[in-house]
């Protein structure tokens, strides 16, 4: 990452921290001029309820020194009445006969009690001088959330108030001379010179070019002449300075997908905590189907019509243009959102999710058509990865905000945002894509003769459905459905619940790079997979120890974006190794394609899968037994590899594979 | 360079005005919910001490139709906080009992005016013995709330503009360095890489002129 987007992200962080900081305090005073007088309003009933079931023991005969359980009801006052610190009852010389909790400097209330017993006793309640600030420093964890998220947010949008010309220019320059500093001289892709910055990179190149082509030309003479002492030096200045080389080539315009794609991915990652809820509090009884898998009905038609319709929304979104695809996906998520914020029954928030799935599906192959449209083979893997990056940021941001947003303003009206963040994402599309970019035809024909052939291999077969599919199965199922259904029910909110399903996405985002550079390295992917898959796997048995501690629910979800992190771009790297044995009958395009494929029946299946069993065995054993077909079928998988072994092939896949671990 | 800058204000404005709107609007809505929550566990209070008395006249055998001890009971409670508009202990079948406060708070629907709790009474059996509604103002409480929201409005809007010129100030700062350094570079300030390789290869060639004019 280019550190003039983390500068800008940095300054925007400190800024934000500085004046939501200045408003949290002045919100901490405000709040004591309007809770402090009602705490004491609060003390004065309590006071007089103490002082009410007092006198009644003493107008029945009970002396006031001799009144038993007092002092565990005055206990019980201060426990369950927040703001309270202190009550005590004192007799006519200010002695305390009773009290419980802390006595503070903040008197809240005096009453005195009314039998003629009790003359001159009193209750006396004290209050909690901290409270007020509390219930404001107490949201801090939000607020800091909010801030984390902004400087995300701002890192993946900075490039919008440039341009992307502009911006490229300013990272144009940045990048030449981080090589500078290097030592490294290879030439840079030109720049738009529009600007300041374009200018200056104009000038920097042609003073680059002057040396590069005066070793060029150095170099040509020595070789018309054969002066091999004359080449080996420049050989060495070449070896030194990288003189004469071209950096390696960036994708400029590919930048212009990340903004209307990361918003778009916003918006459906903002609903992900509260969607089961609300499907839940929505859904009505199907006769023959359990409650919880009518619940997952929803979920499985989206992620159902997402997985149909990307193969086939390829050859659609290159006739209709990227940008207009881009823009209809938009459109009809923005539709889908709203509609399902007005939804009122379990089948029109099925349709309105339908309508949503065929926004994404648009919106995602739209993108990852861009991608290709704008990059040549060189530039690919840097133009996925600004694809890539776009959906996990977004994939971390939503959740928490998501949840906080649903805490506060209810779900309906954050799905209605999501509506409004798929808006923005087509005004953004409509801004930033260019209108005429050219096309590249790149959809993988995928024929049912490639099917046959490849699920003909048993090595493949296994790694496509002992691995793959139930890798999309635990994702979705766990992260997506149970959890925020079982961490709801254990009491908590929205808000608590969008930061657990944070964990799986920082995971991914911070270990995949990790694990794919370790991968490359390592001659035994298969043993990688299995471990991941069984890492995975264990991770559901967690629940066997403590399905009702969200932090071990956290550990749960953090096991499994180890477990997946691990195994997911060695996952991607076998499909290569092993299609590599159909001698070419098969394209590698297409043999990924069936792979992919697989991945999205796994994730509709996830909560299909997750409904039934939750219905059947309860939030902890259904975990335990998802658990436990991961472990089981990364076992198998990598038993038949053993039995099967042959030799590798290369294939580097990681920066799909990442977005494909957080894609569902 | 400061055009550049302040091409930033316009992100800035739309990143940070979210950010403080979100924040701002956390601030109040916790303060807020706090606030109605302390008034409502206050009520919950009052609706528990009436359910004392009546559970206890019912445990000694007192039907609470004939607990004629409960109406001054309610006046002093209504009396006692200035928010409550009234009590009522309402009979399973829809008859009230005993009410404190106007006729008219008592008998008709809660409006948009107030707010209203309840708890039901059961008896050792867990038979409904009486319904208990505590009804209480509504504007005193949300007029005190309207004007905190505005308080803190007061504070974020000018916060959140100061913020983001700050931010547009800060992308100034960052952007001038970036240039400086690049300038530096291309005006040959300083003695850089270039011009160490561009020495080496000159260095080169001149083994090479020679020879190539003899």
């Amino acid at each position: 990452m280019n550190s003039i987007r983390i500068h800008l992200s940095f300054a925007l962080v400190l800024v934000l921290v500085a004046v939501l900081a200045f408003v949290s305090f002045r919100t901490a005073d405000r709040a004591e001029g309007l809770i402090v007088p009602e705490i004491g309003q609060k003390a004065e009933t309590a006071g007089r309820s103490v002082a009410s079931l007092v006198d009644r023991a003493l107008d029945v005969g009970i002396p006031l020194d001799r009144l038993v359980g007092i002092e565990a009801y005055l206990e019980n006052v201060v426990e369950h009445n927040a703001g309270l610190s202190y009550v005590a009852i004192r007799g006519a010389t200010d002695s305390v006969l009773y009290s419980a909790g802390e006595a503070t400097s903040l008197a809240g209330a005096r009453v005195p009690l009314a039998s003629p017993a009790g003359e001159g006793a009193y209750v006396d309640i004290d209050l909690d001088p901290a409270y007020a600030s509390n219930i404001v420093y107490k949201l801090w964890i939000d607020l800091a959330i909010v801030m984390v998220v902004t400087a995300l947010v701002a890192l993946e949008l900075v490039y919008i108030s440039f341009g992307v010309g502009v911006y490229g220019a300013i990272e144009g320059m940045e990048l030449r001379l981080q090589s500078l500093r290097r030592g490294d001289l290879s030439e840079h892709t030109p720049v738009e010179t529009g600007s300041v910055f374009g200018e200056l990179a104009r000038r920097f190149d042609e003073r680059l070019a002057m040396v590069t082509a005066r070793f060029r030309s150095l170099l040509e003479t020595a070789r018309t002449r054969g002066d091999a002492a004359l080449e080996a030096a420049l050989a060495r200045l070449k070896d030194r300075y990288h003189l004469g080389e071209v950096f390696g080539a960036s994708a400029v315009t590919v930048v212009a997908i990340r903004a209307p794609l990361f918003v778009f991915m916003l918006a459906e990652e903002l609903t992900r905590p509260f969607l089961p809820i609300y499907i839940q509090r929505l859904a009505s009884p199907i006769a023959g189907l359990s409650p919880e898998v009518v619940i997952s009905l929803p979920m499985v038609v989206f992620l159902a019509i997402v997985a149909m319709a990307q193969p086939i929304l390829g050859t659609v979104t290159e006739r209709a243009g990227r940008r207009r695809s881009l823009m209809t996906g938009a459109a009809l998520g923005a539709a889908g959102y709203v509609a399902t914020a007005f939804a009122y029954d379990l089948i029109g928030l099925t349709l309105a999710r339908a309508v949503t799935a065929v926004g994404f599906a648009f919106v995602f192959v739209a993108a990852q058509g861009f991608v290709i449209d704008s990059t040549d083979t060189r530039q690919r893997a840097r133009g996925m990865a600004v694809f890539v990056g776009a959906i996990l940021v977004a994939g971390m941001c939503g959740p928490p905000i998501g949840g906080i947003l649903a805490d506060r303003i209810g779900m309906p009206a954050t799905f209605v945002l999501a509506g409004l963040f798929a808006a923005a994402s087509l005004v953004l599309a409509a801004l930033s894509l260019p209108r005429a970019a050219k096309v590249r035809k790149h959809v993988p024909s995928i024929h049912w003769r490639d099917f046959a052939l490849t699920l003909g291999s048993v090595r493949l077969s296994a790694l496509f459905f002992l691995c793959a599919l139930p890798a999309k199965v635990i994702l979705v199922a766990v992260c997506f459905f149970l959890v925020p259904l079982h961490v709801e029910a254990l009491g908590n909110d929205q808000a608590t619940i969008g930061r657990m399903l944070m964990i799986y996405p920082l995971a991914m985002v911070v270990l995949v790079p990790m694990f794919a550079s370790f991968a490359g390295k390592v001659e035994r992917r298969t043993a990688l997979v299995t471990g991941g898959g069984l890492l995975a796997g264990a991770g559901g048995l967690l629940m066997l120890f403590g399905a009702d501690n969200i932090y071990v629910i956290a550990v749960m979800l953090l096991v499994l974006g180890v477990g997946q992190a691990l195994s997911i771009t060695p996952q991607s790297a076998l499909v290569g190794e092993f299609g590599a044995h159909l001698n070419g009958r098969v394209s590698e395009s297409s043999l990924y394609g069936i792979f992919r494929l697989v991945e999205r029946v796994g994730n509709a299946l996830g909560p299909m899968i997750a409904g039934a069993l939750l219905g059947l065995y309860g939030f902890s054993t259904t975990v335990v037994l998802i658990g436990i077909c991961v472990a089981l079928g990364a076992v198998v998988f990598g038993l038949t590899v053993g039995l099967r072994s042959g030799p590798e092939h290369n294939a580097d896949d990681t920066a799909d594979t990442a977005a494909e671990g957080n894609i569902a | 360079m400061l055009k550049l800058a302040l091409r930033t204000l316009p992100l800035f404005a739309v990143i940070v005005g979210f950010a403080m709107a979100l924040g701002a609007y956390m601030n109040y809505s916790g303060v807020r919910s706090a606030y109605l929550d302390l008034i409502a566990s206050r009520m919950h209070m009052v609706l528990d001490d009436v359910a004392a008395n009546v559970e206890s006249a019912v445990s000694v055998g007192i039907p609470p139709a004939e607990q004629t001890t409960l109406p001054a009971l309610l006046t002093r409670l209504v009396e006692a906080d200035p928010l409550i508009r009234s009590i009522s202990v309402v009979a399973p079948d829809g008859e009230v009992l005993f009410g404190s406060g106007s006729e008219a708070d008592r008998t008709a629907t809660p409006d948009a005016d107030s707010f209203e709790v309840g708890r039901t009474v059961t008896n050792d059996f867990g038979a409904p013995v009486v319904d208990l509604h505590v009804r209480y103002d509504r504007q005193a409480p949300t007029e005190k709330i309207d004007a905190f929201a505005t308080a803190v409005l007061a504070d974020a809007i000018p916060a959140g503009l100061l913020a983001a010129l700050a931010g547009s100030l800060a992308a100034l700062l960052i952007l001038r360095r970036l240039h400086g350094r690049a300038a530096r570079t291309v005006n040959h300030g300083i003695v850089d890489t270039i011009d160490i390789a561009n020495r080496e290869v000159e260095k080169l060639g001149e083994g090479v002129a020679p020879e190539r004019a003899s």
